[in-house]
């Protein structure tokens, strides 16, 4: 695979939604960033051009099927837990553009784990 | 987009937390500032930036966006930045920056602005750029 492939990544959490998005530009993909619904319906009706649309829990369920229903064209990849964020971005890198993941899934995994850990314990 | 001759590579990026409520406008920086060879963090308000930082995120430099929906706004967290990490560098970008005196907060960027000076902020800021 030779062309850009983008992937609008959508999760509420900036501590995951950073290390997932490093990890999909690192094996490769072309990867636009929301926070919420909002702000991924309006990257995508102002224009922007994805192929795969990557996010989690409700947030993901309920843009799955509005993506469905307006742009049945755009590849939905839906995770329930972080642990699955993780190991369904490694598969996506799997099938990218890149040969190889930049690491392993479960050290993308630790890393979130750390974060996470480190803002609950900053209070 | 700024010639990368402008750029001075390392070997460790420097890392850049963009704050900016406006997904298009975040994406198209965060797009340029990738380009320049830079790392980028996006954080859709204040409080997702407060709590990178709090989970021991360490960027070089803070670009925030002043109005922003959640607990605190642009000028807030700059001054919770300047209290807690004053060695991290800090520009404001806002179209409408207020009566505070914005500068003593970070430099300022007017909005809008064209991609390539706020990138050239940003290099200079950090001391990257050769031109």
């Amino acid at each position: 695979m030779s062309e850009t492939i983008r992937v609008l990544l959508v999760d509420p959490d900036v501590l995951i939604r950073h290390p997932v998005a490093e990890y999909l530009r690192g094996c490769g993909y072309s990867v636009a960033e929301g926070a919420n619904l909002e702000e991924a319906r309006k990257l995508i009706s102002d224009g922007l051009a994805v192929d795969i649309l990557f996010s989690r829990g409700q947030i993901g369920f309920e843009l799955a099927q509005w993506a469905r229903a307006e742009h049945p064209n755009i590849e939905v990849v839906l995770c329930g837990s972080v642990a699955k964020v993780a190991a369904k971005a490694s598969a996506l890198c799997e099938e990218g553009p890149e040969d190889e993941p930049p690491f392993d899934h479960q050290f993308l995994l630790a890393q979130i784990k750390q974060l996470v850990a480190r803002r609950e314990a900053a209070g | 987009m700024l010639p990368a001759s402008q750029f001075s590579d390392t070997l460790t990026p420097n890392q850049v937390l963009l704050v900016e409520d406006e997904p298009i406008i975040r994406m198209m920086l965060a797009e340029e500032l990738r380009a320049v060879g830079l790392k980028v963090v996006e954080a859709s308000n204040a409080d997702e930036a407060w709590s990178f930082l709090q989970a021991g995120g360490k960027p070089d430099l803070i670009v925030t966006d002043i109005t922003m929906p959640g607990s605190m706004n642009g000028t807030e967290l700059m001054t919770r930045v300047i209290q807690t990490y004053p060695y991290i560098k800090r520009i404001i970008t806002s179209a409408n920056p207020g009566p505070r005196n914005i500068l003593e907060l970070g430099r300022f960027l007017p909005k809008p602005y064209r991609l390539e000076a706020a990138a050239k902020m940003a290099l200079d800021m950090l001391r990257l750029n050769q031109a």
